[in-house]
Protein backbone atom coordinates (compact mmCIF):
# COMPACT_ATOMS: atom_id res chain seq x y z
CA UNK A 1 0.00 0.00 0.00
CA UNK A 2 2.79 2.05 1.12
CA UNK A 3 4.77 1.44 -2.18
CA UNK A 4 1.45 2.44 -4.64
CA UNK A 5 1.32 5.76 -2.35
CA UNK A 6 4.94 6.24 -2.78
CA UNK A 7 5.15 5.46 -6.94
CA UNK A 8 1.92 7.73 -7.16
CA UNK A 9 4.31 10.58 -5.87
CA UNK A 10 7.06 10.02 -7.26
CA UNK A 11 5.20 10.11 -10.81
CA UNK A 12 3.71 13.45 -9.72
CA UNK A 13 0.18 11.56 -9.55
CA UNK A 14 -1.01 13.99 -6.07
CA UNK A 15 -1.61 16.37 -8.34
CA UNK A 16 -4.28 14.86 -9.80
CA UNK A 17 -5.85 14.10 -6.65
CA UNK A 18 -5.67 17.94 -6.19
CA UNK A 19 -7.51 18.04 -9.27
CA UNK A 20 -10.30 15.74 -8.17
CA UNK A 21 -10.95 18.08 -5.10
CA UNK A 22 -10.87 21.17 -6.93
CA UNK A 23 -13.46 19.78 -8.71
CA UNK A 24 -15.61 18.36 -5.91
CA UNK A 25 -15.13 21.91 -4.30
CA UNK A 26 -16.34 24.01 -7.42
CA UNK A 27 -19.38 21.53 -7.77
CA UNK A 28 -20.35 22.41 -4.12
CA UNK A 29 -19.69 25.89 -4.35
CA UNK A 30 -21.69 26.29 -6.98
CA UNK A 31 -24.88 24.98 -5.08
CA UNK A 32 -23.69 26.37 -2.09
CA UNK A 33 -22.97 29.71 -3.13
CA UNK A 34 -24.49 31.47 -1.06
CA UNK A 35 -23.10 29.29 2.32
CA UNK A 36 -19.47 29.59 0.64
CA UNK A 37 -19.38 33.09 -0.74
CA UNK A 38 -19.04 34.40 2.76
CA UNK A 39 -15.77 32.36 3.13
CA UNK A 40 -14.17 32.67 -0.53
CA UNK A 41 -12.47 35.94 0.42
CA UNK A 42 -8.71 35.53 -0.76
CA UNK A 43 -7.55 38.29 1.30
CA UNK A 44 -5.51 36.98 4.45
CA UNK A 45 -6.60 37.41 7.89
CA UNK A 46 -4.67 37.79 11.23
CA UNK A 47 -3.95 34.54 12.59
CA UNK A 48 -5.73 35.20 15.68
CA UNK A 49 -8.77 36.80 14.07
CA UNK A 50 -8.96 33.96 11.61
CA UNK A 51 -9.00 31.34 14.63
CA UNK A 52 -11.66 33.44 16.51
CA UNK A 53 -14.30 33.46 14.05
CA UNK A 54 -14.86 29.83 14.68
CA UNK A 55 -17.14 29.01 18.25
CA UNK A 56 -17.13 25.27 17.73
CA UNK A 57 -17.48 23.45 20.91
CA UNK A 58 -14.68 22.56 22.98
CA UNK A 59 -14.72 18.79 23.60
CA UNK A 60 -11.42 18.49 26.24
CA UNK A 61 -9.09 15.87 24.83
CA UNK A 62 -7.88 13.11 27.06
CA UNK A 63 -3.95 13.73 27.68
CA UNK A 64 -3.38 10.62 30.32
CA UNK A 65 -1.36 13.16 32.70
CA UNK A 66 -1.78 15.72 34.50
CA UNK A 67 0.74 18.83 33.85
CA UNK A 68 3.32 19.32 36.33
CA UNK A 69 2.76 23.39 36.53
CA UNK A 70 6.07 25.76 37.72
CA UNK A 71 6.05 26.68 41.62
CA UNK A 72 8.69 28.90 40.70
CA UNK A 73 10.34 31.49 38.47
CA UNK A 74 14.08 31.78 36.96
CA UNK A 75 14.93 34.42 34.95
CA UNK A 76 13.96 35.05 31.47
CA UNK A 77 17.68 34.65 30.04
CA UNK A 78 19.67 34.49 32.89
CA UNK A 79 20.87 36.16 35.98
CA UNK A 80 23.98 37.53 34.41
CA UNK A 81 23.97 41.13 34.43
CA UNK A 82 25.28 41.20 30.02
CA UNK A 83 22.40 39.06 29.11
CA UNK A 84 19.45 40.38 31.94
CA UNK A 85 20.04 43.87 31.50
CA UNK A 86 19.04 45.54 28.05
CA UNK A 87 20.72 48.85 29.35
CA UNK A 88 23.85 47.36 30.08
CA UNK A 89 26.89 49.62 28.82
CA UNK A 90 30.51 47.66 29.23
CA UNK A 91 32.73 50.43 30.34
CA UNK A 92 34.84 52.25 27.37
CA UNK A 93 38.09 50.88 28.38
CA UNK A 94 36.96 47.26 28.26
CA UNK A 95 35.76 47.89 25.05
CA UNK A 96 38.77 49.69 23.65
CA UNK A 97 40.77 46.37 24.48
CA UNK A 98 38.14 43.84 23.14
CA UNK A 99 37.67 45.82 19.79
CA UNK A 100 42.25 45.77 19.66
CA UNK A 101 42.06 41.71 20.30
CA UNK A 102 39.65 41.24 17.86
CA UNK A 103 41.66 43.17 14.98
CA UNK A 104 44.92 41.86 16.00
CA UNK A 105 44.22 38.65 15.90
CA UNK A 106 41.68 38.76 13.14
CA UNK A 107 38.90 36.96 14.60
CA UNK A 108 36.16 35.96 13.09
CA UNK A 109 33.10 37.97 14.38
CA UNK A 110 30.41 36.31 12.53
CA UNK A 111 31.44 32.90 14.40
CA UNK A 112 31.32 34.53 17.66
CA UNK A 113 28.39 36.18 17.27
CA UNK A 114 26.19 32.81 16.90
CA UNK A 115 25.98 32.77 20.69
CA UNK A 116 24.90 35.99 21.85
CA UNK A 117 22.50 36.06 18.64
CA UNK A 118 21.11 32.20 18.48
CA UNK A 119 22.21 31.44 21.65
CA UNK A 120 19.97 34.58 23.52
CA UNK A 121 18.45 36.27 21.22
CA UNK A 122 16.91 33.77 19.19
CA UNK A 123 16.59 31.58 21.89
CA UNK A 124 14.74 34.33 24.12
CA UNK A 125 12.63 34.81 20.68
CA UNK A 126 11.51 30.75 21.15
CA UNK A 127 11.46 30.62 24.88
CA UNK A 128 8.86 33.86 24.56
CA UNK A 129 6.30 32.69 22.24
CA UNK A 130 4.56 30.14 24.68
CA UNK A 131 5.72 30.75 28.01
CA UNK A 132 3.32 31.07 30.89
CA UNK A 133 3.28 30.69 34.57
CA UNK A 134 0.07 30.16 36.88
CA UNK A 135 -1.41 33.42 37.99
CA UNK A 136 0.08 35.37 35.57
CA UNK A 137 -0.93 37.71 32.44
CA UNK A 138 0.25 36.16 29.54
CA UNK A 139 1.91 37.59 26.63
CA UNK A 140 -0.27 38.37 23.32
CA UNK A 141 1.58 35.36 21.30
CA UNK A 142 1.18 32.83 24.52
CA UNK A 143 -2.50 34.08 24.65
CA UNK A 144 -2.94 33.18 21.06
CA UNK A 145 -1.53 29.63 21.55
CA UNK A 146 -3.49 28.74 25.07
CA UNK A 147 -6.38 30.78 24.72
CA UNK A 148 -7.18 31.23 21.16
CA UNK A 149 -6.08 27.61 20.11
CA UNK A 150 -7.16 26.12 23.56
CA UNK A 151 -4.10 24.49 23.61
CA UNK A 152 -3.16 22.73 26.85
CA UNK A 153 -0.98 24.35 29.61
CA UNK A 154 1.84 22.43 30.10
CA UNK A 155 5.71 22.41 29.76
CA UNK A 156 5.35 19.80 26.98
CA UNK A 157 2.97 21.97 24.91
CA UNK A 158 5.67 24.85 25.80
CA UNK A 159 8.92 23.23 24.29
CA UNK A 160 6.45 22.35 21.09
CA UNK A 161 5.68 25.62 20.38
CA UNK A 162 9.30 26.55 21.37
CA UNK A 163 10.41 23.79 19.04
CA UNK A 164 8.35 24.89 16.03
CA UNK A 165 9.79 28.75 16.23
CA UNK A 166 12.95 26.62 16.66
CA UNK A 167 12.30 24.72 13.05
CA UNK A 168 11.13 28.20 11.28
CA UNK A 169 14.67 29.95 12.41
CA UNK A 170 16.37 26.55 11.65
CA UNK A 171 15.10 27.00 8.17
CA UNK A 172 16.62 30.52 7.98
CA UNK A 173 19.83 29.27 9.15
CA UNK A 174 19.89 26.95 6.56
CA UNK A 175 20.25 29.32 3.64
CA UNK A 176 23.02 31.09 5.63
CA UNK A 177 26.84 29.92 4.51
CA UNK A 178 27.56 26.49 5.90
CA UNK A 179 29.62 27.05 8.68
CA UNK A 180 27.46 29.74 10.21
CA UNK A 181 24.19 28.58 9.76
CA UNK A 182 25.07 25.50 11.28
CA UNK A 183 26.29 26.98 14.72
CA UNK A 184 24.14 29.36 14.68
CA UNK A 185 21.54 25.88 15.07
CA UNK A 186 23.74 24.73 17.09
CA UNK A 187 24.00 27.29 19.70
CA UNK A 188 20.27 27.89 19.56
CA UNK A 189 19.46 24.11 20.41
CA UNK A 190 22.11 23.43 22.98
CA UNK A 191 20.45 26.60 24.90
CA UNK A 192 16.61 25.83 24.80
CA UNK A 193 18.01 22.27 26.43
CA UNK A 194 20.31 23.62 28.79
CA UNK A 195 17.13 25.80 29.57
CA UNK A 196 14.81 23.15 29.90
CA UNK A 197 16.89 20.81 32.04
CA UNK A 198 17.49 24.24 34.07
CA UNK A 199 13.69 24.64 34.54
CA UNK A 200 12.64 20.99 34.98
CA UNK A 201 14.88 21.24 38.12
CA UNK A 202 14.15 24.78 39.53
CA UNK A 203 11.11 25.41 38.35
CA UNK A 204 9.12 22.30 37.95
CA UNK A 205 10.93 20.49 40.78
CA UNK A 206 12.10 17.67 39.79
CA UNK A 207 14.54 16.25 41.95
CA UNK A 208 15.82 13.10 40.26
CA UNK A 209 18.29 14.08 37.43
CA UNK A 210 18.06 10.54 35.84
CA UNK A 211 13.91 11.42 35.39
CA UNK A 212 15.54 15.05 33.66
CA UNK A 213 17.47 13.15 31.58
CA UNK A 214 15.07 10.86 30.35
CA UNK A 215 12.58 13.84 29.71
CA UNK A 216 15.63 15.43 27.83
CA UNK A 217 15.98 12.32 25.65
CA UNK A 218 12.17 12.36 24.84
CA UNK A 219 12.19 15.97 23.85
CA UNK A 220 15.39 15.14 21.30
CA UNK A 221 13.43 12.60 19.93
CA UNK A 222 10.11 14.60 19.27
CA UNK A 223 12.93 17.44 17.85
CA UNK A 224 13.76 14.41 15.50
CA UNK A 225 10.47 13.89 13.99
CA UNK A 226 8.61 17.37 14.29
CA UNK A 227 11.80 18.69 12.24
CA UNK A 228 11.05 16.00 9.54
CA UNK A 229 7.79 16.07 9.61
CA UNK A 230 8.01 19.96 9.33
CA UNK A 231 10.53 20.00 6.08
CA UNK A 232 8.57 17.37 4.68
CA UNK A 233 5.69 19.85 4.66
CA UNK A 234 7.99 22.57 3.66
CA UNK A 235 8.95 20.93 0.39
CA UNK A 236 5.23 19.11 -0.35
CA UNK A 237 2.07 21.58 0.66
CA UNK A 238 0.15 23.34 2.95
CA UNK A 239 -2.02 19.88 4.00
CA UNK A 240 1.24 17.83 4.42
CA UNK A 241 2.37 20.80 7.06
CA UNK A 242 -1.11 21.36 8.53
CA UNK A 243 -1.17 17.69 9.20
CA UNK A 244 2.29 18.47 10.90
CA UNK A 245 1.53 20.90 13.07
CA UNK A 246 -1.45 18.97 14.05
CA UNK A 247 0.23 15.66 15.33
CA UNK A 248 3.33 17.93 17.25
CA UNK A 249 1.20 21.19 18.36
CA UNK A 250 -1.77 19.98 18.51
CA UNK A 251 -1.34 16.72 20.40
CA UNK A 252 -3.20 15.13 17.60
CA UNK A 253 -6.74 16.19 18.87
CA UNK A 254 -9.26 14.28 16.74
CA UNK A 255 -11.95 16.67 17.69
CA UNK A 256 -9.48 20.11 16.27
CA UNK A 257 -10.85 23.35 14.80
CA UNK A 258 -9.45 23.39 11.36
CA UNK A 259 -10.00 26.78 11.38
CA UNK A 260 -7.50 26.85 14.26
CA UNK A 261 -4.60 24.35 12.06
CA UNK A 262 -5.50 26.69 9.49
CA UNK A 263 -4.36 30.07 11.77
CA UNK A 264 -1.57 28.38 12.46
CA UNK A 265 -0.64 27.40 9.20
CA UNK A 266 -0.93 30.62 8.38
CA UNK A 267 1.57 32.40 11.20
CA UNK A 268 4.11 29.86 10.29
CA UNK A 269 3.59 30.42 6.44
CA UNK A 270 4.19 34.46 7.03
CA UNK A 271 7.08 34.08 9.10
CA UNK A 272 8.78 31.57 6.82
CA UNK A 273 7.91 34.66 4.28
CA UNK A 274 9.36 37.40 6.37
CA UNK A 275 12.77 35.34 6.73
CA UNK A 276 12.99 35.03 3.33
CA UNK A 277 13.17 38.53 2.30
CA UNK A 278 15.88 39.29 5.07
CA UNK A 279 19.34 39.58 4.13
CA UNK A 280 22.21 36.77 5.84
CA UNK A 281 23.52 40.15 7.53
CA UNK A 282 20.42 41.46 9.14
CA UNK A 283 19.18 37.89 10.13
CA UNK A 284 22.79 37.19 11.32
CA UNK A 285 22.97 40.25 13.74
CA UNK A 286 19.79 39.11 15.62
CA UNK A 287 17.55 41.53 13.69
CA UNK A 288 14.64 39.49 12.98
CA UNK A 289 11.69 39.29 15.43
CA UNK A 290 8.47 36.92 15.30
CA UNK A 291 5.27 38.39 13.63
CA UNK A 292 2.55 38.74 16.76
CA UNK A 293 -0.62 36.58 15.46
CA UNK A 294 -2.77 39.28 15.93
CA UNK A 295 -0.77 41.41 12.33
CA UNK A 296 -0.84 40.39 8.92
CA UNK A 297 2.02 39.81 6.71
CA UNK A 298 1.45 41.33 3.36
CA UNK A 299 3.78 40.18 0.65
CA UNK A 300 6.37 42.92 -0.49
CA UNK A 301 6.41 44.88 -3.60
CA UNK A 302 9.50 44.41 -5.25
CA UNK A 303 9.46 48.14 -4.69
CA UNK A 304 9.22 47.77 -1.02
CA UNK A 305 11.98 45.17 -1.30
CA UNK A 306 14.50 47.68 -2.72
CA UNK A 307 13.60 50.34 -0.52
CA UNK A 308 13.95 47.82 2.92
CA UNK A 309 17.75 46.61 1.12
CA UNK A 310 18.60 50.04 1.06
CA UNK A 311 17.48 50.96 4.63
CA UNK A 312 19.52 47.92 5.58
CA UNK A 313 22.28 48.92 3.23
CA UNK A 314 22.51 52.13 5.27
CA UNK A 315 22.36 51.04 8.75
CA UNK A 316 24.97 48.30 8.19
CA UNK A 317 27.41 51.03 6.16
CA UNK A 318 27.45 52.92 10.13
CA UNK A 319 29.08 49.45 11.58
CA UNK A 320 32.64 50.08 10.98
CA UNK A 321 34.03 48.82 14.82
CA UNK A 322 36.05 45.70 14.26
CA UNK A 323 33.11 43.56 16.65
CA UNK A 324 31.02 44.41 14.03
CA UNK A 325 32.58 43.09 10.83
CA UNK A 326 31.12 40.33 9.33
CA UNK A 327 31.53 38.29 5.76
CA UNK A 328 27.29 37.90 5.93
CA UNK A 329 25.81 39.01 2.34
CA UNK A 330 23.58 41.93 2.73
CA UNK A 331 22.02 40.62 -0.64
CA UNK A 332 20.51 37.43 -0.31
CA UNK B 1 -30.28 19.02 9.53
CA UNK B 2 -29.71 17.98 5.24
CA UNK B 3 -27.33 21.15 4.96
CA UNK B 4 -25.59 20.21 7.53
CA UNK B 5 -25.12 16.37 6.33
CA UNK B 6 -24.31 17.85 2.80
CA UNK B 7 -21.19 19.63 3.87
CA UNK B 8 -20.37 16.70 6.24
CA UNK B 9 -19.95 14.37 3.49
CA UNK B 10 -18.21 17.39 1.42
CA UNK B 11 -15.67 17.33 4.10
CA UNK B 12 -15.57 13.73 3.99
CA UNK B 13 -15.24 13.65 -0.02
CA UNK B 14 -12.49 16.43 0.55
CA UNK B 15 -10.35 14.19 3.73
CA UNK B 16 -10.91 11.21 1.44
CA UNK B 17 -8.79 12.87 -1.71
CA UNK B 18 -6.08 13.32 0.78
CA UNK B 19 -2.95 11.08 0.06
CA UNK B 20 -2.06 8.52 2.41
CA UNK B 21 0.89 9.45 5.07
CA UNK B 22 4.28 8.98 3.51
CA UNK B 23 5.45 7.76 6.94
CA UNK B 24 3.61 6.13 9.27
CA UNK B 25 3.07 8.08 12.17
CA UNK B 26 1.37 7.61 15.51
CA UNK B 27 -1.46 9.53 14.03
CA UNK B 28 -3.25 9.56 10.79
CA UNK B 29 -4.50 13.30 10.24
CA UNK B 30 -7.17 11.41 7.30
CA UNK B 31 -8.22 8.74 9.19
CA UNK B 32 -8.59 10.43 12.38
CA UNK B 33 -10.73 13.46 10.45
CA UNK B 34 -12.12 11.22 7.76
CA UNK B 35 -13.81 9.16 11.46
CA UNK B 36 -14.34 12.35 13.31
CA UNK B 37 -16.92 13.94 10.60
CA UNK B 38 -18.11 10.19 9.85
CA UNK B 39 -19.81 10.34 13.28
CA UNK B 40 -23.41 11.58 12.79
CA UNK B 41 -23.43 12.22 16.96
CA UNK B 42 -20.41 14.49 16.63
CA UNK B 43 -21.09 16.29 13.64
CA UNK B 44 -24.98 16.66 15.05
CA UNK B 45 -22.93 18.74 17.91
CA UNK B 46 -21.31 21.17 15.91
CA UNK B 47 -23.33 24.09 14.32
CA UNK B 48 -23.91 24.68 10.62
CA UNK B 49 -22.12 27.81 10.97
CA UNK B 50 -19.18 25.92 12.15
CA UNK B 51 -19.01 23.52 9.72
CA UNK B 52 -19.12 25.55 6.69
CA UNK B 53 -15.79 27.31 8.87
CA UNK B 54 -14.36 23.88 9.05
CA UNK B 55 -15.16 23.09 5.39
CA UNK B 56 -14.19 25.97 4.33
CA UNK B 57 -10.22 25.74 6.33
CA UNK B 58 -10.16 22.17 5.11
CA UNK B 59 -10.16 23.66 1.36
CA UNK B 60 -7.87 26.26 2.25
CA UNK B 61 -5.31 23.46 3.23
CA UNK B 62 -5.68 21.29 0.46
CA UNK B 63 -5.59 24.55 -2.27
CA UNK B 64 -2.39 25.60 -0.92
CA UNK B 65 -3.57 29.05 -0.32
CA UNK B 66 -0.73 29.93 2.19
CA UNK B 67 1.83 28.32 -0.12
CA UNK B 68 0.69 30.18 -3.12
CA UNK B 69 0.27 33.36 -0.88
CA UNK B 70 3.63 33.42 0.74
CA UNK B 71 5.67 32.02 -2.10
CA UNK B 72 9.07 31.24 -1.03
CA UNK B 73 12.28 31.31 -3.16
CA UNK B 74 15.35 29.36 -3.36
CA UNK B 75 16.98 31.31 -1.05
CA UNK B 76 15.15 28.87 1.17
CA UNK B 77 14.18 25.94 -0.34
CA UNK B 78 17.66 25.36 -2.00
CA UNK B 79 19.53 26.69 0.97
CA UNK B 80 23.10 27.48 0.29
CA UNK B 81 24.74 26.16 2.93
CA UNK B 82 23.24 22.63 2.07
CA UNK B 83 21.69 22.66 -1.18
CA UNK B 84 21.36 19.00 -1.11
CA UNK B 85 19.30 18.81 2.27
CA UNK B 86 15.77 18.85 0.94
CA UNK B 87 16.32 16.82 -1.94
CA UNK B 88 18.05 14.12 0.10
CA UNK B 89 15.09 13.92 2.66
CA UNK B 90 12.45 13.76 0.32
CA UNK B 91 13.83 11.09 -1.73
CA UNK B 92 14.23 9.40 1.83
CA UNK B 93 10.46 9.61 2.66
CA UNK B 94 9.18 9.22 -1.14
CA UNK B 95 11.43 6.14 -1.09
CA UNK B 96 13.30 7.26 -4.25
CA UNK B 97 16.63 6.68 -2.79
CA UNK B 98 17.87 5.27 0.40
CA UNK B 99 21.01 7.37 2.22
CA UNK B 100 23.87 4.49 2.41
CA UNK B 101 25.90 3.78 5.57
CA UNK B 102 28.75 5.86 4.09
CA UNK B 103 27.02 9.06 3.24
CA UNK B 104 25.35 8.81 6.35
CA UNK B 105 28.48 8.36 8.15
CA UNK B 106 29.77 11.47 6.41
CA UNK B 107 26.57 14.01 7.30
CA UNK B 108 26.48 12.87 10.55
CA UNK B 109 30.47 13.64 10.72
CA UNK B 110 30.52 16.85 8.56
CA UNK B 111 26.83 17.66 8.96
CA UNK B 112 26.17 17.63 5.16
Amino acid sequence: MLGRNVARYASGGHRNVRAISTSQILAFGARNSAILNRFKNEEIEAPSKLAQESSLPVIEQDLKTKPRHPSKKIPFLSDHKIENDPNYQMSGWKQSIGQWVIKTFSIDMDKSRAGPVAGSIYFGECKRQGLYYPNEPLSDTASFFYETLNLPKSFSQQYQIALLHYWILSVRMRAMPFKYGKNYQQKLIDRMFKDMELRMSQELKISSNRIIENYLKDYHTQLIGAVLSYDEGLMTDDITLASALWRNVFNGNPNVDMRHVEALLGYVRSQLYVLNKMSDREFGFGKFKFVPPDQVVQPLTKAQEADLKEKAKAEFAQHTLPSQTSSLSLDE
Amino acid sequence: MSTKNEIAQKIVALLKTLPKDRIKHYASFKDVQLERFQNKDLVAGISEKDLKLQYASLRDLVNDKYKNYYKLDDKLLVPKGNPNYYTRIMAEIRGEKKTSFLDAMKIVTFGK
